[in-house]
């Protein structure tokens, strides 16, 4: 079933960052992530999905049904919360069935269907344990399991790796992924991982203060951010100011730049996008789109290699490069891989802000 | 730091301070002890003579007897009634979202602190002396005022362990599910709360036994508690007092040994974690 809210807006008593006029579909089989700094109103929307909170206008609906004042009993919505909240007190094949047994399911199906959804955990032979003997990650299966076992018209996931370890963390997305297809569940997913968002979800919506800024497929909204903030908060990415002079050129601080600026018009304001892993390292200097400068940070990361490129004016600009090779002393921002981005009112100025910005800022 | 190592061991400083404690603390427990099996006690340090017969007329006293049972039933009535009303209680202050409830439940923790029983026993005595309410030495009166000492206690218990356990995430996980409240209450905040209410009921337990000051205002003749009447044993025998403190100092231990092993048993519950 699909999952909307339509111009939802919601503040808080206490005066916290809320919503402002939000829209969203979460649609049938889809998996939604939604990503944003702290505070940014992500864990807002999952509650004002599950009915935890209601919002001061617009509606919500699930399956085409207005939900808006239902209160979250009534929604049938699986949740798995960012603690789990499994029920310390209670087995795990109790806190599974704890849903059926509220819908008054007869015993003998509740059981086989207990079992079912704890084997497709692979917790079933674990049924009789109680929560605080599991690690973190059978605590995560027990709570995705319980969420699912009633059949519920879309599934919530609150921030549900962010107790694990990394590599207990790459386990689980491709086990909750798995699951979701699986059961073919409309998908609501919170985190502040873009990673997480990127590599699990059919679509990703990035929020700042209380807004959506983009909704779009991870591949479109690394390599089409709509604006400034998006580019900045999806990825690594170094951001120039810039002013179009032609359709093909445009004027940055570090100089000129050939790159498509068709769409728009001559001396407006823009920013100029360029991924670190498109840069690529030269012998020289000279042609088009090539900058002299040196190596001022080299950062090994495992598979690739991260290096602080100071060019001569004392810009900054990042790069990365799989061969783990330093450029020799120039590099190339192919016009390709030099994306112009409108100035929009919410990126302007303020992209240095966020947590995985790298702007291009003088040395 | 002072009188405390770094290692965690107690320093001389901190041994002697230790040691000056537990001698303050010990000594008039083994004095009574030791008077209420000693035979004749007068102008000597030690009581002098070996007896049993201080207990043996304890237990003969039919004020005394009466006064046991007067004690144990209004003990055991505030256990049930901080129960029936703390839990619910509790469970409203820990889960508050309006800051008035939250202010209750603050006001409530202080009551010992802002009011003490002797001011809310002549607050009684004013209240139910009158022809309108003429309910005091009533029975109910005691335990209904005992509640009243007790109740901040008891819900001071079971608040810090509905956070400790965070509660509020479990009734959203179990509401999600399709729980209405009082299942919420029934089937996931009170099993939580088993071990931190037979805490709480046991502090209760022990503070209404030996309540004194607000029961001396208000108990009639009738309802007279262990330690009103156990009052009057100091104007006797030396050795009849020890034995009827004694009695009361045994419950005390009682409850908490009690209490020692509830709290155990709910560390261990929690895998520790308490």
């Amino acid at each position: 079933m699909t999952v909307s809210l339509d111009r939802v807006s919601f503040t808080y008593s206490s005066g916290g960052a809320g919503l402002e006029d939000i829209s969203l579909d979460i649609r049938e089989g889809e998996l939604l992530a939604v990503i944003g700094p702290s505070g940014c109103g992500k864990s807002t929307i999952l509650k004002l999905i599950a009915g935890f909170l209601i919002p001061q206008s617009g509606r919500i609906t699930i399956g085409g049904e207005d939900m808006t004042q239902v209160p979250p009993r009534k929604r049938d919505l699986g949740i798995v919360f960012q603690n789990y909240a499994l029920f310390p007190h209670m087995t795990l094949a109790a806190n599974v069935g704890y849903a059926l047994k509220l819908r008054q399911v007869p015993a003998a199906e509740a059981g086989e269907r207990v079992r079912e959804a704890l084997g497709m955990v692979g917790l079933g032979h674990l049924a009789d344990r109680l929560p605080r003997s599991l690690s973190g990650g059978q605590q995560q299966r027990v709570a995705l399991a319980r969420a699912l076992v009633f059949r519920p018209r879309a599934l919530l996931l609150d921030e549900p790796l962010s107790a694990l370890d990394a590599t207990l963390r790459g386990e689980m997305r491709d086990e909750i992924a798995r699951l979701q297809r699986l059961h073919g569940i409309a998908t609501l997913h919170i985190t502040h991982d873009q990673e997480e968002a990127l590599s699990m979800a059919h679509r990703v919506a990035v929020m700042r203060d209380g807004r959506i800024l983009q909704v779009d497929t991870p591949e479109r909204l690394y390599a089409r951010p709509v604006s400034r903030a998006v580019a900045a908060f999806v990825g690594q990415a170094n951001l120039l100011d810039g002013v179009v002079i032609d359709p093909l050129n445009v004027r940055t601080p570090i100089g000129n730049l050939a790159c498509g600026a068709h769409a728009f018009p001559r001396g407006m304001a823009v920013t100029v996008l360029i991924r670190p892993e498109a840069i690529r390292p030269v012998e020289s200097a000279a042609g088009p789109n090539r900058f002299a400068g040196s190596i001022t940070r080299d950062r090994f990361l495992g598979a690739l290699r991260r290096f602080d490129f100071t060019l001569a004016n004392g810009v900054r600009l990042t790069l990365e490069t799989d061969r783990h090779v330093a450029p020799p002393g120039a590099i190339e921002l192919p016009p390709a891989a030099v994306q112009v981005i409108a100035t929009g009112q919410e990126g302007a100025g303020r992209s240095a802000e966020t947590k995985n910005v790298n702007p291009a800022v003088p040395a | 730091m002072s009188g405390m190592a770094i290692s965690g061991r107690p320093t001389g400083l901190g041994s002697a301070a230790l040691a000056l404690y537990a001698a303050y603390l010990v000594t008039p427990m083994a004095l009574i002890l030791v008077g209420s099996v000693g035979g004749v006690w007068s102008n000597t340090l030690l009581p002098v003579g070996l007896t049993g017969r201080w207990f043996e007329t304890l237990v003969a006293n039919p004020t005394f007897q009466k006064a046991f049972i007067t004690s144990l039933w209004v003990c055991a009535s505030t256990v049930v009634v901080c129960i029936l009303i703390g839990a619910p209680l509790a469970h409203a202050v820990a889960m508050a979202k309006s800051p008035g409830l939250a202010m209750f439940g603050r006001i409530l923790y202080l009551t010992p602190v802002a009011a003490p029983a002797v001011v809310l026993g002549f607050g009684y005595m004013l209240a139910f002396s009158t022809d309108a309410l003429p309910f005091l030495g009533a029975g109910w009166l005691t335990v209904a005022a005992h509640v009243v000492v007790c109740l901040p206690y008891f819900l001071q218990t079971l608040v810090a362990d509905l956070k400790l356990q965070g509660v509020e995430a479990l009734e959203q996980a179990a509401e999600s599910l399709g729980a209405p409240f009082h299942r919420r209450f029934l089937d996931i905040v009170l099993p939580g709360l088993v071990h931190s209410i037979a805490s709480a009921s046991i502090l209760v337990a022990a503070l209404s036994i030996g309540e004194f000051q607000l029961t001396n205002l208000i108990a009639g003749f009738l309802h007279r508690t262990y330690p009103i009447v156990l009052l009057q044993a100091f104007y006797g025998a030396t050795g009849f007092a020890c034995a009827a403190t004694v009695v009361l100092l045994a419950l005390a231990l009682l409850a908490a040994i009690a209490g020692s092993l509830v709290a155990r048993g709910a560390t261990a519950g929690r895998g520790g974690v308490a």
